[in-house]
């Protein structure tokens, strides 16, 4: 009877564990994921996160999105009252700050299968020189130059071939004397900061304008001869006055000259290939090949990615959350419904779903083939961090309205990156 | 039972205790704390580092972006208030009069206030004066040619301050009141002594209702020193920081370059210049308002 009684207590302990482990399997957990983004995005996004759902009864993810517009704000105010959401998507420039100011968590230490992704994409997009990760990537992603090829046929321009960066005055005047309602380039401030000073800073040190460890890296005197190019570029008329600019910010897409088709090439990113392609779809898309100075140290275009997207280090769910992202990075179904949302994916798997599924936008692949071609590395850190970031567009902004002369604006972010430095380091 | 006996005064703090309490925590708090993070190195992601008034010797001699964001904010002050006072003035006294519906005009000419500082009205305003606005469409129409309200640095200030000006109701609402007390005897009076109309604005109308003119200015200046949502909707600061106000500049400081101790210096600036302005006019006051109680 006693073997009896004790089998029957083993029996019944081991019921209650099964049970008790099955109700804490069960246990339902909510998280928070916050992105930014254009309708597309939020709906594809909106979609895997049903099927995801479904897949995961117990997990339920509560999104937050909008557009790009006061995001890193809002984020630095939930940092600061640690109610940041559990999951949330990160513009490049700020990963390195977050990852510095201890607000992401360490997913190399989560389930997070990494066996789709290049390890050296991974390594340089998401540790932070850390050697573990951080953030994810969430594609595949570069500067770009987005041809108008019908109009750059039709006065017989061509942007395939490698050129220097003088090519584009002689492209610039073709384009003015073909009609003056045209130009060359469409390019914002904020876009023609990284394409005009930071990728040429690139090729000229190989280097960032910054390093890591507060060092500057470009002098004054390489700091007048681009902005004097900059100058040029707008008092040449290659590039659309920069008072016309303006008004429009960094939604080059909403300019009614880009509508009409009175640029040949938008400056801007591969990301953004998808909204200017929907804005004037009446013509042809190519990606054009970057200017490359004869004398470069490194190409300076690089390839990188659109976007990050981190865990937040105060979840309470790091094993769910990680198993949502598994489920966004690495699975056929979230691929085919993402797309190329966010650029071109990161991870052959989800780029091959995407092919096989035709949901991979040809401008966007082709986009990101091109920066591809250039060996340049991405200066992610202190040079795209807000402060200095700010500086420079001020800069650009100032001798593109000719409100201040290359030198005296040279002279000037000598001065403010140095005493940026002073403050910080 | 022992009925509980609360004197008139605690039964009046009783009631008052949800606005002391507000106002404690959601007013003094935050005042004391953050003149508190004036005087500290603070990342909000970090815990504070004192630092004395190093924020405020920065601000005044080596922060370059300062001087431009304190020179357009009181840029702004001085083109919308006066234009706004005296537009809510005159359309104030176009409303003083018994016409057949005057009361439908009456709210129509409020309405604009009621959106107040609102995003959309903000987005409105953008989307107006743009080179492809509204606004750009009749000038062309007359001759005149686009205008790049938002791209010249000189035109984009003076286009913000007119959406400011535009909600000029409230003010309008105060004026009306006022104008309605004025005796019409001190105007029959004058009439017969052969006054016009526009001295008898001048001698009669302006001193009457001067202490409300005087409340509204005050008003009107701190609302505009505070100037934010019309700066970061419409502009973002530009074009070259010529709308880049303190209240901006605060913003960008605090929320996207993470230093909130020096925003909240900043903070203090404004309030500096409000205490200021207050005080200007407080002290001119004596000169050009007058109130009923006077000799």
């Amino acid at each position: 009877m006693s073997f009896k009684r004790t089998m029957a207590a083993v029996l019944s302990v081991a019921m209650l564990a099964g049970m008790t482990i099955a109700a804490s399997a069960q246990e339902q957990v909510t998280l928070r994921f916050s992105w930014w983004g254009g309708d597309e995005r939020h709906e594809k996004t909106l979609a895997v996160i049903d099927a995801f759902e479904a897949a995961n009864p117990n997990i339920k993810i509560e999104p937050e999105y909008s557009s790009f517009d006061g995001y890193k704000e809002k984020k630095t105010t939930e940092f600061a009252s640690q109610t940041a959401p559990d999951i949330f998507q990160i513009e490049t420039g700020s990963g390195p700050e977050y990852y510095k100011n201890g607000v992401l968590y360490n997913i190399s230490e989560t389930d997070f299968d990494f066996s789709n992704f290049d390890p050296y994409f991974l390594e340089m997009n998401g540790q932070f020189g850390s050697g573990s990760q951080y953030a994810l990537p969430t594609g595949m992603a570069g500067s770009a130059l987005i041809v108008n090829k019908t109009l750059a046929d039709e006065i017989g321009i061509d942007l395939t071939q490698p050129y220097d960066w003088e090519y584009f005055f002689e492209l610039g005047k073709k384009v003015r004397e073909y009609d003056p309602e045209c130009y060359l380039l469409s390019a914002n401030t904020q876009y023609g900061t990284a394409f005009f000073i930071r990728a040429w800073m690139r090729q000229v040190n190989g280097l960032p304008i910054m390093s890591d460890d507060y060092t500057l890296n470009v002098t004054e005197e390489q700091f007048a001869e681009c902005f004097d190019y900059i100058r040029r570029l707008y008092e040449e008329e290659v590039c659309a006055p920069a008072s016309y600019k303006a008004p429009y910010g960094d939604q080059d897409q909403e300019d009614p000259n880009w509508i009409a088709g009175k640029y040949v090439a938008d400056v801007g990113y591969t990301s953004s290939t998808n909204v200017l392609k929907a804005a004037n779809p009446d013509v042809d898309y190519i990606a054009g090949q970057m200017p490359l100075r004869e004398d470069r140290k490194s190409d300076g275009w690089f390839n990188d990615c659109p976007q990050f997207i981190g865990i937040y280090v105060n979840t309470e769910h790091p094993a769910e959350a990680a198993k949502f992202l598994d489920f966004f990075y690495n699975t056929e179904e979230a691929a085919a419904i993402l797309g190329t949302c966010r650029s071109v994916p990161p991870t052959a798997m989800a780029q091959e779903v995407c092919e096989r599924e035709g949901v991979m936008d040809a401008l966007s692949r082709e986009a990101v083939d091109v920066s591809l071609q250039y060996n340049g590395e991405s200066d992610g850190g202190l040079t795209t961090c807000a402060e200095v970031t700010s500086i420079l567009e001020d800069a650009y902004e100032n001798v593109s309205y000719g409100a201040m002369s290359p030198e005296d604006a040279a002279a000037e972010v000598v001065s403010l990156l140095n005493d940026f430095i002073d403050m910080n380091k | 039972m022992k009925k509980l006996k609360i004197s008139h005064n605690n039964m009046a703090y009783i009631y008052l205790l949800p606005w002391i309490i507000g106002l404690l925590m959601l007013q003094v708090y935050p005042f004391v704390k953050s003149f508190y993070y004036s005087l500290t190195d603070y990342n909000p992601l970090a815990d504070p580092k004192f630092i004395g008034i190093a924020n405020y010797v920065r601000l005044f001699t080596k922060d370059k972006e300062f001087g431009k964001s304190l020179a357009a904010t009181i840029e702004y002050v001085l083109v919308t208030v006066p234009f706004k006072i005296i537009m809510s003035l005159v359309i104030a006294m176009l409303l003083n009069k018994g016409r057949k519906g005057i009361g439908a005009l009456r709210t129509i000419y409020y309405l604009p206030s009621l959106f107040g500082g609102s995003i959309a009205v903000a987005v409105l305003w953008k989307v107006m004066f743009m080179d492809q606005g509204m606004i750009n469409a009749f000038l062309n129409k007359i001759g005149i040619g686009t205008i790049s309200f938002f791209g010249n640095p000189s035109t984009a200030l003076p286009t913000l301050s007119s959406l400011e000006v535009w909600q000029f109701g409230s003010s309008m609402v105060m004026f009306l009141a006022a104008l309605k007390q004025v005796p019409s005897s001190l105007y029959e009076a004058a009439e017969i002594d052969g006054a016009s109309k526009v001295k008898s604005f001048f001698s009669i109308t302006l001193p009457q209702i001067s202490p409300i003119i005087f409340f509204c200015i005050i008003m009107q200046t701190v609302n505009a020193l505070q100037n934010f949502t019309s700066a970061f909707v419409i502009t973002q600061g530009g074009p070259l920081k010529s709308t880049y106000m303190l209240g901006l500049k605060l913003y960008n400081d605090g929320f996207l370059y993470m230093k909130m101790g020096y925003a909240s210096a900043t903070s203090w600036v404004i309030f500096g210049l409000v205490m200021i302005f207050t005080l200007v006019l407080f002290g001119t006051s004596r000169f050009w308002v007058f109130y009923g109680d006077e000799d």
